[in-house]
């Protein structure tokens, strides 16, 4: 492969998100993205992530600025709903359009 | 690509769950049954039948937050990108398939006798095809088998019983409503069961956040 195709890959790949890239992320983003929301039960059955897990990689989002965290009590007991935001749908959106486009080079 | 697909399988995934437990199912089937049954032992309360979807609303949330969202978690607002274009191409091909099968039965029997006969004779079909719609945008959202089988079960309840004379007209109809309804019912209470096997009380205890 000559030497300037392979810096068009790499300039091509380094436009991916990487907070979604990770395979965890991207499982709980996907998931997020069919509902409105989402508690952190239905997340840990869904991605089949560890608690510890899935709290680390839900405040990696929340930081990113791609999930609202909010707690609320049902009948006295406590629950942590997740929910994607309108920036969290915007990057996964790009995120496929921009794996599309680079796999559809390969 | 394979990454995209990866996403929609996930998410197509989650969605099916929140329909895995047998709610729905049992929800449908209890009202197809009381429908038929009223239906045919007193026809004018049938429309009674029109306020049962108020009672087994608030029985089926209530059902989900007692064994459901303990178990597997609560997610609320499924997106449905397929449901409102399917509602509208089964409408289309539903107000097609009348409107020639109209156009033939005139052609051939005459305007008046055409349109009675076709009327008395295929109110069963007219109304299984009018309720498989329901179930076949379900099948096609979730991309769910049974859903699909459920909608099949309607089209053919509707031709076979008044085409192997087991029953006509309304009669046809009530029958019909509460056969197929009774196999959901039946369908949504095995899988319903299967959930709650599925997932101990231990592991919900465990899981509970």
């Amino acid at each position: 492969m000559p030497r300037t195709e392979k810096a068009i890959d790499a300039a091509a790949l380094s436009g991916i998100d990487r907070v979604i890239h990770e395979p965890a992320r991207l499982a709980i983003v996907s998931v997020l993205r069919a509902f409105e929301t989402a508690d952190f039960l239905f997340l840990l059955k869904q991605t089949g992530l560890s608690r510890g897990n899935l709290s680390s990689h839900l405040s990696k989002l929340e930081a990113a600025g791609y999930v609202d965290i909010t707690k609320e009590f049902v009948e006295k007991i406590p629950r942590t709903l997740i929910r994607l935001t309108g920036a969290g749908r915007e990057a996964i959106a790009s995120y496929r359009a921009e794996m599309d486009r680079v796999l559809g080079r390969l | 690509m394979e990454q995209t697909s990866k996403v929609d399988h996930v998410e197509m995934s989650a969605m099916q769950a929140t329909i895995r437990d047998g709610v729905t199912e049992m929800q449908m089937g209890a009202l197809l049954v009381s429908f038929g049954v009223v239906f045919s032992l007193a026809p004018p309360f049938g429309i009674a039948c029109a306020l049962l979807p108020f009672a087994l609303h608030p029985l089926g949330k209530l059902l989900k937050r007692r064994f459901v969202y303990p178990r597997i978690g609560y997610a609320k607002g499924a997106r449905q990108p397929h449901a409102v274009r399917g509602i509208v191409i089964a409408a289309f091909a539903y107000v097609a398939v009348l409107l020639s099968a109209l156009g033939v039965f005139s052609l051939i029997l005459g305007v008046d006798r055409g349109v009675s006969l076709w009327l008395s004779h295929f109110i069963p079909a007219l109304v299984g095809v009018m309720m498989a719609i329901g179930p076949w945008v379900v099948a096609r959202t979730y991309r769910l088998m049974r859903w699909y089988l459920f909608a099949g079960l309607f089209v053919l309840g509707g031709i076979c019983l008044p085409l192997f004379n087991v029953a006509t007209g309304t009669a046809a109809v009530a029958l019909e409503v509460a056969v197929v309804g009774g196999l959901v019912l039946v369908y949504g209470i095995g899988l319903f069961l299967s959930f709650l096997r599925g997932y101990s009380s231990e592991e919900s205890a465990r899981a509970s956040d």
